[in-house]
């Protein structure tokens, strides 16, 4: 009903919507981008759903819809940072995942900090191909990589998630 | 004994190894190592805590009001193919908008283009030239797309969306440099449009 509302122009359906899913749009980004400024990502991402949110054919999908939406975005404002990053020779890519963003200790908290420290391609490969569900053809198309890279990247991603896990636990345990 | 590595393990679990050979070798090793059984069920595992609900984006209510201002003065895309009732009219098959993308579309930017060229060649920004350029891609693209269904048409949606994100990159240096300018903000409209028909209509 919110969405229908919401496309209908109706701003505090709106916000029920973006309090109900920016959680997970948040995370998205957070794992995606690595950046510090997450957060201007995001609010484009829900500037962009508003504009479009009309076109909706079928409010029933719009969870999938919107992580369309959402990875499209991210992924842009990924290439427009790339080639800030070298125009400007400076990075502003932390590539970790800021503390604020994961409020829960615990294995949470461990597996936000150890897809941080993943080289980037990799995590946006794992990011893409586990969270979103992506399939390999369509992650190489998003990153602009084959699917064979892909495919070597997502393996390369859990063993070293697994190496950073354990890293984690045995330097707690000492 | 010899261990297979986490990345193979992992490989071997995607049913990514083309080696047949290499696969039996893995295959019959975790049957009988258990440190290998745990490791895979370790990377199983990964996968599976990637998936639950996120922790919660503490300034998520801050951000709405940030994000209030902005939708304030923001409009709804005003869709050639939208009616009065907030809907799409275009209700035939899913890849029924193709039909008029490659030739409506093209048509019109040529128009636009000519327009401009005539005007003021010296003005027109090369960017209006390469959307014009990625146009005529992003329709050959569709085309192709013609009865691809799951990640065929997926792919070649996506491939499209981005030659389309770039046109729309282009258009927004372009309306900077010269703001206001009717002719780059009725391309960039329908640059956006395209787009969000894109998004709307990948499959899924």
């Amino acid at each position: 009903m919110d969405i229908e509302r919401a496309a209908a122009r109706d701003q505090a359906a709106f916000r029920r919507v973006y309090l109900a899913t920016a959680d997970r749009t948040h995370r998205l980004a957070r794992w995606l981008l690595g950046t510090s400024d997450v957060d201007d990502v995001v609010q484009e991402v829900y500037v962009r759903v508003w504009d479009r949110l009309p076109e909706l054919r079928e409010p029933a999908a719009f969870g999938g819809w919107l992580r369309q939406v959402a990875v499209s975005v991210i992924l842009r404002e990924r290439e427009r940072a790339a080639r800030r990053e070298s125009r400007d020779g400076g990075s502003r890519y932390l590539g970790g995942v800021p503390d604020s963003g994961a409020s829960q200790v615990g294995l949470r908290l461990d597996l936000e900090r150890a897809i941080a420290r993943l080289p980037a391609q990799a995590r946006q490969v794992f990011v893409l191909y586990h969270v979103e569900g992506r399939p390999h053809l369509e992650v190489g198309e998003l990153l602009g990589i084959s699917h064979h890279t892909s495919r070597s990247q997502l393996h390369r991603a859990r063993a070293l998630l697994k190496a950073y896990l354990k890293d984690g636990a045995s330097n707690e345990a000492s | 004994m010899k261990h297979p590595d986490d990345v193979l393990l992992s490989a071997w679990l995607e049913d990514d190894l083309d080696d047949a050979a290499q696969r039996a070798w893995i295959s019959d090793h975790v049957e009988v190592c258990i440190q290998c059984r745990d490791a895979v069920q370790e990377l199983t595992a990964l996968a599976r805590r990637a998936g639950e609900e996120p922790p919660e984006w503490p300034g998520k209510e801050a951000a709405w009001e940030l994000l209030r201002e902005r939708l304030g003065g923001a409009q709804p895309s005003t869709s050639p193919m939208r009616g009065g009732t907030g809907r799409p009219k275009y209700k035939g098959a899913r890849w029924g908008w193709r039909l008029w993308l490659p030739t409506g579309a093209a048509a019109s930017l040529a128009v636009i283009l000519a327009a401009l060229l005539m005007r003021s060649p010296a003005s027109v920004d090369p960017s209006v030239l390469a959307l014009l350029a990625e146009d005529a891609v992003v329709a050959r693209t569709l085309e192709s797309a013609t009865g691809s269904e799951g990640a065929a048409g997926s792919q070649a949606v996506w491939s499209a969306n981005r030659m389309i994100s770039q046109g729309v990159d282009d258009l927004e240096r372009a309306l900077r440099a010269r703001p206001g300018d009717p002719a780059l903000t009725m391309l960039l409209r329908r640059a956006v449009e395209h787009r969000a028909q894109l998004l709307t209509e990948m499959p899924r």
